[in-house]
């Protein structure tokens, strides 16, 4: 969708990517990471072929990282009523704040260790809007991914393609 | 009203000190001022005083965050900290309101029934949360008003300082609270 745009950047206003890392590893935990990682690097390599790739594997390590460190530290404060998501018992997004705890919270770790990191690469100067666009990107993006798995999920719920298992 | 006026003195007196403390011990040498902000104490008192007192702190928080500086530097006072202030306060407003929302913990907000800091993690969150939103739009503001290019760099620093700012202050507070307690200078009550 960003592809051939001169405003490509406004792309990243929505960037949905960061929903998919923090719902997966909200669900799987540990085991979803590996994926998610391959799913960055080959997305990266298909985008960009070899023009910066390294600095790209940094960003994906720093914001999977951010999505990991959001997760534990809010799960260690016992910050939601049942923090313990897993996809194979409770298929269900009822427990919806202790998601968006961690949406917003990886996503303001993300936008500045990310930045940090690529600007300390990359040796350039990353300014504030940058990081706040970053940071509004991974919420909207998250959020609307968020939604769209809600709708499928309602969806086949309602047609009766699968049933929660209590 | 005359639980206002206490909270507001007491608020505004520990946050000057506190102030005072840290610049004096920052601005010892100008050149390596910036090393100070690695360690910025105000924010635990933000932090702190907001758990406890709730919104009836904030007068004398931003009150402190004015006089402090404008004493320190006073006519080199620029007028756009005062916004700066207004957006660190916030952050400390919105990282709270966001964990209560989210029905984080039993935290009691009331100094008098419960003056401990058993629900640390609590206040390690709202430190945590409230150092990522102060780094980004404190400096938002202020590249945004003196038009001027922030980088990561300072906004990461901004970030640690907040925390280890915080994280000093409030084991400082631990510290002097436990032995007043050891002493029986005052009695805490467990409900």
């Amino acid at each position: 969708m960003i592809q051939g745009s001169h405003t490509s950047w406004t792309g990243s206003l929505v960037y949905l990517p960061h929903g998919c890392k923090v719902l997966f590893f909200c669900y799987f935990g540990y085991r979803a990471l590996p994926a998610l990682l391959l799913a960055d690097l080959v997305c990266y390599y298909l985008e960009f072929h070899n023009n910066n790739l390294p600095f790209f594997y940094v960003a994906s390590f720093t914001t999977l990282a951010s999505v990991v460190i959001a997760a534990e530290v809010l799960k260690w404060s016992k910050v939601s009523i049942d923090s313990r998501i897993s996809f194979l018992t409770k298929p269900n997004l009822v427990n919806y704040k202790f998601i968006l705890l961690v949406i917003v919270l990886s996503a303001l770790l993300s936008s500045i260790f990310t930045n940090l990191a690529l600007a300390g690469l990359n040796d350039v100067v990353i300014n504030v809007p940058v990081i706040v666009r970053f940071f509004i990107g991974d919420i909207v993006g998250s959020l609307i991914f968020l939604f769209a798995v809600i709708i499928v999920f309602r969806m086949l719920l309602v047609q009766k393609y699968f049933e929660f298992i209590k | 009203m005359k639980y206002f006026i206490q909270v507001t003195l007491t608020t505004y007196v520990a946050s000057m000190l506190v102030y005072a403390l840290w610049s004096y011990i920052t601005f010892q040498t100008l050149d390596k001022g910036w090393v100070g902000s690695l360690v910025y104490l105000p924010h635990g008192c933000r932090v702190i005083f907001y758990c406890f007192f709730g919104a009836r702190s904030l007068p004398a928080l931003y009150g402190a965050e004015v006089t402090g500086p404008t004493l320190i530097w006073g006519d080199q006072y620029l007028a756009y900290w005062g916004f700066a202030s207004i957006c660190s306060l916030l952050s400390v407003v919105v990282a709270v309101e966001i964990l209560k929302w989210s029905r984080t913990s039993t935290f009691s907000y009331s100094i008098i029934k419960k003056m401990n800091f058993a629900n640390y993690k609590f206040l390690i969150l709202v430190i945590i949360i409230s150092a990522l939103f102060n780094s980004i739009f404190t400096n938002l503001v202020l590249g945004l008003m003196n038009n001027v290019v922030i980088n990561a760099t300072v906004i990461a620093r901004f970030f640690i300082g907040d925390v280890l700012g915080s994280m000093v202050f409030v084991l400082w507070l631990i510290i002097m609270f436990n032995m007043l307690k050891d002493r029986k200078l005052y009695p805490v009550h467990d409900d």
